[in-house]
């Protein structure tokens, strides 16, 4: 349905920790990651961060766009985090527009390397997530729901001690 | 912001909805406003070029706050971005959702 959604390719990571610095380049460390730990005494997952790589051609240069973030539950519907307002899905969309900077790199260059949109979800704090959850992230580009893009992840706390007596 | 300058912003909500050919607006609190276009980021611009002028208000005293027709709040620059929403859902995020600068817009990479 959309252009931008259908020609796109896109990536996404966990990873313990991610940022991008001032040149537009992205430093993760801990890539990889599949479960998450949890703080039993916070009730939250341990730090962690989601790497959203977008690709598209050189057409889209400039083009803006609504890029969605959705956390979903074992179920595939969207998961409740608590809030001030009580429990509310954690599903927000931020407006991006990857340029390409056709002046510095040449047409042909451009041409071949195209448009790169890197998001980082750095969840410095952790989230207050169920323990032993089972989600997904899913990432939606342009409004577009018949294309989406996943990744699963778990949520592990430390096994339960003895009980005695 | 002045307590008197808040008196007079105005709120409004802005609703996007995606169809197969392009892209459409419409406003709760604007009766029979609508907008319309073919790609998301002109139809951005004709919302916020075009409410001022529909309400015969300044744009500096228009809030315009903008979500997805499923219902995704759209986090931007004014409002911290992702960062600034997860705080307002309480959860803290100190270096969250960086962009690089360069490849997106400004107002983007200052959230």
């Amino acid at each position: 349905m959309s252009r931008i959604a259908e020609t796109a390719t896109v990536s996404l990571a966990l990873a313990d920790y991610a940022s991008t610095d001032i040149s537009g380049k992205t430093h993760i460390i801990g890539q990889g990651v599949a479960v998450i730990g949890w703080n039993p005494e916070m009730g939250v997952t341990s730090r962690f961060a989601l790497i959203i790589d977008v690709r598209l051609p050189i057409e889209f240069s400039g083009a803006e766009f609504p890029l969605e973030i959705a956390l979903l539950d074992e179920a595939g519907e969207l998961a409740l985090v608590p809030g001030p307002s009580g429990m509310q899905p954690l599903r927000v969309a931020q407006v991006v527009q990857g340029v390409a900077d056709i002046p510095r790199l040449g047409q042909k260059v451009a041409d071949h390397t195209g448009v790169h949109i890197n998001v980082i979800f750095d969840l410095g704090t952790g989230v207050p997530l169920a323990l032993h959850g089972l989600y997904t992230w899913r990432v939606q580009l342009d409004g577009d729901e018949s294309r989406q893009w996943l990744h699963n992840f778990a949520v592990t706390g430390p096994p339960p001690g003895p009980v005695f007596g | 912001m002045p307590l008197e300058r808040e008196e007079t912003m105005r709120n409004v909500k802005v609703i996007y909805h995606r169809e197969p050919e392009g892209w459409w607006a419409e406003s709760p609190d604007v009766a029979g406003y609508t907008a319309a276009d073919d790609a998301f980021g002109e139809l951005r611009s004709l919302v916020f070029d075009g409410l001022p002028f529909v309400l015969n208000v300044e744009a500096d005293d228009l809030r315009i706050s903008e979500q997805l027709a499923d219902g995704a709040p759209i986090a931007d620059a004014p409002t911290g971005g992702v960062a600034g929403w997860l705080r307002s859902i309480g959860v803290v995020t100190p270096g969250s959702f960086a962009l690089p600068s360069g490849s997106v817009s400004s107002a983007l990479a200052a959230s």
